[in-house]
């Protein structure tokens, strides 16, 4: 009996069962969004990495190892393609950021303080975690907003438990000293 | 402060440590000030990663997956090899997939046949039957190609740049939308259609395809500027004429 709750799933799906494709899409479309959103921070770009990441995937089922877990498979997909986008991309900010963060940081009339201040840190955070590299943004991301465990993460990276940790740890170091230096918080 | 106190601290926050590591850690945080003020400032990390929430898909992206991935796959068909450098050709022969795939971008397409566009796709730059223009600066380098045959509209661009530059596509009188994109070395930072007109901002060296369709009137020719900040370093026209010579075989 498949280990992977997704196992029964995939058979379906390589034997030509669209409906078994769609409950997978169903089951991952807003985790996988989430990810890259995340690792992305531009909502147009999420979208063409959430796309690009069911079509490999689908592409590459014949190819998938029932060992490993469906879960793993394409949230390392998930990362893989996030990465090639950042890649793709100069270090240089883009053209339309300011606009991008002044639209996301505009004072609702009427908001609660609160609820500013709120979403201002939330902004703050985000810009914060796109100053990691890659790869310790990708374990922010897995860890915090995936829920992934420790383990999980060393499947998904292809990476031992011990380096999963010790990239977590410094990731959350760096976050840390970023968010300090912008005077968000004091740590 | 040690690994283990270190270890024992985030994995407390992460879940990830049993009763007898707890009670380890409940000792060490007695013991040290510095501890318990690591083991807070974390868990006020994790409070603030939390507080970010989790952000909703936007609508349709589920029936355009869908819809692109069912879509039977078409082969393109590439025209007869000529004198000329082919890379384009090899290049669009291993993103066949990838043309097919990303057409699914609007939902518009769905009639879309990509193999009456992929004749032109497979010609080389200096081909003259490309409407082409090339740009040799000191900023940007290169060239920027039209494919089209019937509906069919790309615009390739293969570009150098030593800074970002924006490039500006325009049809008079014609709406164009971006449909999808060929990644072949590397993609445009952005890009969007504004009022119309696409507008890509090229970073460093990267080759892509840009597929589109024309929502307004007829149009005969693209218009493509290129800038440098406020500065026009380079324009020209990509006439939409068809071309005679291609067979469509």
């Amino acid at each position: 009996m498949d280990k992977d709750p997704d196992a029964r799933l995939v058979r379906a799906c390589r034997n030509g069962d669209r409906v078994a494709f769609e409950a997978l899409l169903l089951r991952y479309e807003r985790p996988i969004y989430n990810v890259a959103m995340r690792m992305l921070k531009h909502p147009e770009d999420a979208r063409d990495v959430t796309q690009i990441t069911f079509l490999r995937a689908f592409e590459r089922l014949e190819q998938f190892n029932f060992q490993h877990r469906f879960y793993s498979w394409i949230y390392r997909i998930a990362i893989n393609e996030s990465i090639n986008c950042l890649n793709g991309r100069s270090r240089l900010a883009p053209f339309d950021e300011d606009a991008m963060d002044a639209d996301e940081g505009e004072l609702q009339g009427n908001a609660p303080h609160e609820a500013y201040r709120s979403k201002q840190l939330g902004i703050q955070v985000q810009a914060a975690m796109m100053q990691l590299p890659a790869d310790y943004r990708a374990v922010i991301v897995l860890r915090h907003f995936a829920e992934c465990s420790y383990q999980d993460m060393a499947e998904i990276l292809g990476i031992p438990d011990k380096t999963v940790k010790s990239r977590l740890f410094t990731a959350r170091q760096l976050l840390r000293e970023r968010l300090e230096a912008k005077g968000m918080v004091e740590f | 402060m040690d690994e283990r106190t270190l270890e024992l601290i985030h994995g407390d926050v992460d879940g990830e440590i049993g009763p007898d590591e707890r009670r380890e850690l409940e000792r060490l945080l007695q013991a040290s000030p510095e501890a318990r003020r690591e083991h807070e400032k974390l868990r006020e990390l994790n409070s603030m990663l939390g507080g970010l929430g989790k952000a909703e898909p936007p609508a349709g992206l589920r029936d355009s997956i869908i819809a692109t991935a069912h879509r039977p796959a078409k082969p393109i068909r590439i025209a007869a090899a000529r004198r000329g450098g082919w890379g384009i050709v090899a290049a669009m022969a291993a993103t066949v997939a990838g043309v097919a795939l990303f057409l699914g971008r609007s939902p518009e397409l769905t009639e879309f046949d990509p193999s009456a566009l992929g004749g032109t796709l497979g010609r080389p730059a200096t081909d003259a039957g490309v409407p082409s223009f090339h740009l040799d600066g000191q900023v940007v380098s290169g060239a920027i190609m039209l494919h089209h045959s019937g509906s069919g509209l790309a615009l390739e661009v293969d570009l150098e740049a030593e800074r970002p530059v924006e490039v500006v596509a325009a049809a008079a009188g014609a709406r164009l939308e971006l449909a999808g994109f060929v990644r072949l070395a590397g993609m445009p930072a952005k890009m969007a259609t504004v009022d119309g007109q696409l507008r890509l901002l090229h970073k460093g060296n990267q080759h892509y395809a840009l597929v589109l369709t024309n929502k307004g009137a007829a149009a005969s020719v693209i218009d493509v500027a290129v800038y440098d900040g406020e500065n026009l370093i380079g324009e020209g026209r990509l006439a939409l004429a068809a071309d005679p010579a291609y067979t469509g075989d």
